[in-house]
């Protein structure tokens, strides 16, 4: 091996660790601010992505296919970009596949949540759904929405995991939001026959 | 030793790197198994790319099983097929599930452990076996593990390609220590900034994921109806792999793995008292420095200095004419090894998943083609659904767009235009439909559009009676269009190998009239 003057090793450090740090320092913010809709039981935003190695094995898991890697591609058609810190992290769309809680497959975990090999999504079981679960929070827009504009509807209703709790029913098939008891499945922005959707999961409660 | 080591390490490596790619389409094999739909997807897919993969996948999975399910004859197996799904997930170099037990790169789970400052136990249980087999054997994770190892006799082919075409590459060596730099610069930046950058730089990381995404893109422009072959799934990674290949070549052969991995740094470094070395049988050894000439770590078997940079590669042992050199155990090593192999024989298996999800994969299914862009403009919040989402060229496509005041929900009531254009190479762009009125109906503002071929589009929104800035522009793709950055890039390659051959052929025949002339 070639012999290596303190100076030198010094100097490679350095620039090393200027450029990492460099970088780090624009990564951050940038990685910070995006809204998006996690899996079931994923950490706080920045936590979450300091824990996930970005492997995919959640998407994996997945049996609604309801889970994405992040990329630009797949984010465009939703007009999400994702920042530095945000590609590859798994991410979901529901208006193109929703989760569906893992309520039509066996075993007691939720899928993705047992197949994440970090911990960055917490191990739940399926019966913690209702009060571990928050992906996001569903937001209805009534000029849009067909039950408040004299058609009866409903499908949003139908598509709810928690209809009476989450989603209630009020008359003539108008839908009302209970943010509290709300996961942010999105099999409600899911089924939406409205284009553009009148109920949408947003994640940033 | 009597037979050469080579031919075992290629074919680990290869059976690594034939899991990588496969892993991903057995997982979404699993994903239609679950719906019930494998068998339309057979038959809607014939026999494009997406089906022959999907088919092969599918006999793997099936091999072996009976054509029963439920005790019905002839019908695909499911509930059998769906336990073996569940036996392969992940991606073997960097993080995997083979049959029940999870395995985590050790790069990955030391910085997502320093990255939150806390080790979880599911973390640690993947970690463990990896972390077993580096401090027992050293790097073999680099030497026989690792994919990027099958690039090594490529580079070389290459190198004496260059050599042959009288363009020298040159034959930089880095400093080693390197790689303990960045290593430890990453270390120190997760701890403090919380964020892992590793995975941007580190091989398995980057090809892992380029085989998922290959996967995914594949099978979803099959479920769409496009079956060609999806050149735009790779991502900026690859570039970069490209990039440390072109100089590996040209400057500095091996600088990757023996100067700049931060995986083989770690390794490296938690190998020190390994137990598995080469070891020289000093009466045997006829200092011809074959060895030393040969190791691609640039360390120096035939002086024993080879240490904990080794990654037991075999190439030395293979090299030494006398068989001086030998991979030697040690008997602690050889009873840890039994250890560790009973560990990885008693694995709790993946438990059974049956079910169906919510979506059928059905192209009839109204929504599935999904497009739906934001944007602001002024107090305003824009949002546009097209359907068909991804349109093809010749059809119809209907354009919704729904402008809202969000602070007084309100929606804008004012009039709307649109206008089409196809956006043609290097900025240029045709108008294809004129600035025009939609329907309104019930808040929104309906248009059609028709797109002549297959191109990249934009429709432009125009709000006449708002001040300022009152248009906006949406991306709209027909199609596939093909992208000048890749016909460039064809055209480039292609003209880059006419030149070599050009080259290679001038020189043979200014080599075979020298040798003409001496006779």
């Amino acid at each position: 091996m070639k012999e290596v003057s303190r100076r030198e090793f010094l100097k490679n450090a350095a620039a090393t660790g200027a450029a990492l740090a460099a970088s780090a320092a624009l990564l951050r913010p940038a990685a910070a601010e995006t809204g998006v809709i996690r899996p079931p039981g994923a950490l706080e935003k920045d936590e979450f992505l300091s824990r996930c190695i970005r492997c995919g094995r959640c998407g994996d898991a997945c049996p609604s296919q309801a889970i994405m890697m992040f990329t630009e591609a797949n984010g465009e058609k939703f007009s999400l970009k994702p920042g530095p810190g945000d590609d590859g992290t798994p991410i979901i769309f529901p208006r193109q596949k929703a989760c569906n809680l893992c309520q039509k497959v066996d075993g007691e975990y939720l899928r993705c949540t047992e197949a994440c090999p970090t911990g960055a999504l917490t191990k739940l079981l399926k019966s913690e759904v209702t009060t571990k679960v928050k992906m996001g929070v569903a937001r209805l827009d009534k000029n849009l929405c067909y039950s408040y504009n004299d058609r009866c509807c409903g499908v949003c209703l139908r598509a709810c995991p928690f209809p009476g709790k989450a989603l209630k029913s009020a008359m003539h098939e108008m839908p009302v939001v209970d943010p509290a008891l709300c996961v942010g499945c999105g099999l409600c922005e899911r089924s939406c026959i409205r284009y553009p959707q009148a109920i949408v999961v947003v994640a940033d409660v | 030793m009597k037979s050469p080591i080579w031919p075992r390490r290629r074919l680990v490596q290869s059976v690594v790197l034939a899991s990588m790619i496969l892993f991903p389409f057995i997982s979404r094999y699993g994903h239609y198994m679950w719906a019930r739909q494998t068998e339309k997807m057979l038959e809607l897919w014939g026999t494009s790319t997406a089906g022959l993969i999907l088919r092969g996948t599918d006999a793997l999975m099936r091999a072996g099983l009976p054509m029963e399910e439920s005790g019905v004859k002839g019908r695909r197996p499911r509930k059998a097929v769906l336990v073996r799904v569940s036996d392969y997930v992940g991606s073997v170099p960097w993080s995997s599930r083979l049959f029940g037990c999870s395995l985590t790169d050790l790069l990955a789970a030391a910085e997502s452990t320093l990255a939150t400052r806390s080790l979880l136990s599911v973390l640690a249980a993947g970690a463990i076996l990896p972390l077993l087999a580096t401090l027992l054997l050293g790097r073999v994770y680099c030497g026989w593990i690792c994919p990027v190892g099958l690039l090594m006799p490529l580079i070389r082919r290459l190198r004496s390609l260059l050599a042959f075409l009288e363009l020298p590459p040159l034959d930089v060596r880095l400093w080693k220590g390197n790689k303990y730099a960045l290593l430890g610069a990453a270390a120190v930046i997760a701890l403090i900034g919380g964020l892992p950058l590793l995975h941007y730089i580190y091989p398995p990381a980057i090809l892992s994921r380029e085989a998922h995404s290959f996967a995914t893109v594949l099978f979803d422009r099959a479920e769409a109806g496009r079956f060609g072959f999806p050149w735009g799934f790779f991502s900026g990674g690859m570039i970069f792999l490209g990039l440390v290949a072109l100089v590996e070549v040209a400057v500095a052969p091996g600088f990757r793995c023996s100067a700049m991995c931060p995986g083989g740094a770690l390794y490296s470094a938690l190998s020190r008292w390994k137990l598995l070395r080469v070891k020289r049988v000093r009466s045997a050894c006829i200092d011809c420095v074959l060895c030393d000439k040969a190791c691609p770590m640039q360390l120096q078997p035939m002086t024993d200095k080879t240490g904990a940079e080794c990654d037991a590669c075999g190439v030395c042992v293979d090299a030494c004419p006398t068989k001086a050199l030998s991979f030697r155990f040690s008997r602690t090593g050889a009873a840890l090894m039994a250890l560790l192999c009973l560990g990885l024989a008693a694995p709790a298996r993946a438990h059974h998943i049956i079910g169906i999800p919510h979506y059928a994969y059905d192209k009839s299914y109204p929504q599935a083609p999904v497009l739906r862009l934001r944007d602001k403009i002024g107090p305003y919040q824009v949002t546009l659904t097209a359907y068909p989402g991804s349109p093809k060229p010749g059809e119809k496509s209907e354009i919704h767009v729904y402008v809202t005041d969000p602070a007084l929900n309100a929606p804008y009531e004012k009039p709307v235009l649109l206008e089409a254009y196809r956006l043609k190479v290097f900025g240029f762009q045709e108008k294809i439909a004129d600035a025009g009125e939609g329907l309104v109906d019930m808040g929104l503002h309906k248009f059609q559009v028709f797109y002549p071929a297959v191109a990249n589009y934009e429709v432009v929104l125009v709000l006449p009676e708002l001040d300022g800035r009152s248009t906006l522009r949406f991306p709209i793709v027909v199609g596939e269009p093909s992208s000048p950055w890749r016909d460039l890039a064809l055209f480039g390659g292609s003209f880059l190998a006419l030149l070599v051959v050009v080259r290679a052929v001038k020189i043979k025949r200014a080599r075979a009239a020298l040798k003409e002339k001496a006779a």
